[in-house]
C-alpha cells in the first residue's frame, strides 16, 4: 500500500473511530487528536504518546558566562550565532535578578516543548506540529512564513529566517521564509543521541542540562521531577511545557 | 468516494502537468539507451554509481511523488530508515559530480534535467545540495562570515535576488 493511501486510510479510521461530524454532505471535521499512531509501525514505531522528551536545567549550575549550549546549538544547525533582531537563535542566556534579595541567576531560554503549544494551535498550514514524542517544531515544506507562531508563542522561541542561508547541515535543512525554533535536535535524536547543547553543556559547560523521557517512571529526568522542587516557565499559561527549571523557586 | 479521494481528484490535473513534464524530459533521455544523455536536444544527465531505490524509467516519472511521501515521514514522525530519503538520493548523486554536489552547476544532477524541462525547484534552498561529511564551500557570493559578512559580495547577491524576483528563476548563473 502506498504511503498516501495508508496516510489517507489512518485519517478515514480516525475520523470514523474518534469523532467526525459531518459538517455538509462529504464533509468532516476529523478530530485526529492521540491514537492516530502509526499503526503498522509496530512497537519500534511512531506512537503517540509513548515518547516525551523533557529537559531540566540546574539553575545552580549554569553560571553567567557561560554559552556552551548556545554555541553548540549554532554549530549543529549551523546558525549564524548573530544576535541582531533579525537572526534565528534557537536558544539562548538569559540573567535574572530577584528585585528585592539582589540574587541573580543565569539560565538558558528555547523552545519549552510545550504540551498545549500556542504556536501549534494558532498556525494556519499545519507546519507548526507537535510530534507523536512531545517533540514541537515547523514543518518547512508547509510553513508560508505568516509568522503567526512568532506571536503566539509566550517564550520567544520562535526565530523567522530573513535572509537566504547557504551551507546547511545535511540534517537541518533550513532557508529563508520559515519559522523556526529549537527542535530538541530531533535529527540527533532520531539517531539515539542527546541534543548538540546538552552534550556540551556536560562536557565543557556546567553540567546543568538533565534530558531525557519525560514518560518513561525510570529516566533519570523523570526520578529528578519526582522528588525535586522544578518548576515550569510561565505555569499560569497551561501550556505544560516539556522544559524545567530547578532553583529559581 | 472520500471526502480524501475528492480532494486528490481535483490536485490530479497539477500532478499530471507536472508528470507530463517529466515524461517528456524521460522520453528525450530514453531515446539514448543506458547512457543517461540525450544529444544536443535533451539534458545530458550525470550517471551516479550503484543502483538507484527504483527503476530509471520509474524515477524520473515519479520521484516527486516518493519524495513528498518521504518528506512527510521523515519530518512529521522522524521516520529516518527509509533509503530513498532526500539526503540519500544527494549522497549517491553528488558522488561524481564535478563541484560534489546535486544542484548550483548547470552540469549538477537536479539543474540539468529541471533546467531541461523549465520545472523551478526549490529544495536547495533548504536541503544542502552536498552529501554529509564533506565540508561546503561557501557560495560565490558570500564570503567565510555569511551574506552580510566580510568578504561578502552584496552588489552580486541583491543582483542575483533582483534577477531572481522579476525571473521568478533561480539564480543559477551566479554559480559560475
Ligand atoms: S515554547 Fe513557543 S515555539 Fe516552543 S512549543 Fe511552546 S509556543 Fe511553541
Ligand atoms: S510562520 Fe509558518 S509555522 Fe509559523 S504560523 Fe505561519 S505557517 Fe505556521
Amino acid at each position: 500500500m502506498s504511503e498516501v493511501n495508508k496516510e489517507r486510510r489512518q485519517l478515514l479510521g480516525a475520523g470514523a473511530a474518534v469523532a467526525s461530524l459531518v459538517v455538509a454532505p462529504g464533509v468532516f471535521l476529523v478530530t485526529a487528536g492521540k491514537g492516530r499512531a502509526d499503526e503498522e509501525a509496530g512497537e519500534a514505531g511512531p506512537q503517540w504518546g509513548k515518547v516525551r522528551w523533557g529537559m531540566l536545567v540546574d539553575t545552580a549550575k549554569c553560571s553567567s558566562g557561560c554559552t556552551q549550549c548556545v554555541s553548540a546549538c549554532d554549530k549543529e544547525n549551523h546558525l549564524s550565532g548573530e544576535t541582531l533582531p533579525t537572526s534565528s537563535q534557537w536558544i539562548r542566556k538569559m540573567e535574572l535578578t530577584d528585585r528585592e534579595t539582589g540574587k541573580s541567576y543565569s539560565l538558558p531560554m528555547m523552545c519549552q516543548h510545550c504540551d498545549n503549544a500556542p504556536c501549534v494551535d494558532v498556525c494556519p498550514t499545519g507546519a507548526s506540529f507537535k510530534r507523536w514524542d512531545g517533540i514541537v517544531s515547523v514543518d518547512r515544506h508547509l510553513c508560508i512564513g505568516c509568522r503567526y507562531c512568532l506571536m503566539a508563542c509566550p517564550y520567544k522561541a520562535r526565530s523567522f529566517v530573513h535572509h537566504p542561508v547557504t551551507d546547511q547541515n545535511p540534517d537541518v535543512p533550513r532557508g529563508q521564509g520559515c519559522a523556526e525554533s529549537c527542535d530538541f535536535c530531533k535529527h540527533r535524536i532520531d539517531e539515539g543521541q542527546i541534543p548538540a547543547c546538552v552534550e556540551a553543556c556536560g562536557s565543557t559547560g556546567g553540567g546543568a542540562l538533565l534530558f531525557g523521557d519525560l514518560n518513561d517512571p525510570k529516566s533519570e529526568i523523570s526520578q529528578r521531577v519526582a522528588t525535586i522542587a522544578t518548576l515550569q516557565v510561565r505555569a499560569d499559561l497551561g501550556t505544560e511545557p516539556a522544559v524545567r527549571y530547578e532553583g529559581i523557586l | 468516494m472520500s471526502v480524501l479521494g475528492r480532494i486528490a481528484r481535483c490536485l490530479r490535473p497539477r500532478v499530471l502537468g507536472f508528470v507530463a513534464l517529466m515524461a517528456a524530459a524521460g522520453v528525450c533521455g530514453a531515446n539514448q539507451g543506458a547512457v543517461y544523455s540525450s544529444g544536443n536536444l535533451g539534458p545530458t544527465i550525470l550517471k551516479a554509481p550503484g543502483h538507484c531505490v527504483r527503476p530509471t524509467e520509474w524515477m524520473r516519472h515519479n520521484h516527486m511523488k516518493l519524495l513528498l511521501e518521504e518528506r512527510t515521514e521523515w519530518v512529521r514522525q522522524g521516520i529516518r530508515d527509509r533509503k530513498d530519503s532526500l539526503e540519500n538520493c544527494v549522497k549517491c548523486h553528488a558522488a561524481d559530480a564535478p563541484n560534489g554536489a546535486v544542484f548550483g552547476a548547470k552540469q549538477d544532477f537536479c539543474v540539468s534535467c529541471h533546467n531541461y524541462a523549465a520545472v523551478k525547484i526549490t529544495c536547495f534552498e533548504c536541503h544542502s545540495a552536498k552529501p554529509k561529511g564533506k565540508v561546503p564551500a561557501f557560495h560565490p557570493l558570500y564570503g567565510p562570515m555569511g551574506p552580510h559578512g566580510e568578504g561578502a559580495n552584496a552588489h552580486g547577491l541583491a543582483l542575483m535576488m533582483r534577477e531572481s524576483a522579476s525571473t521568478g528563476r533561480l539564480g543559477l548563473g551566479a554559480s559560475k
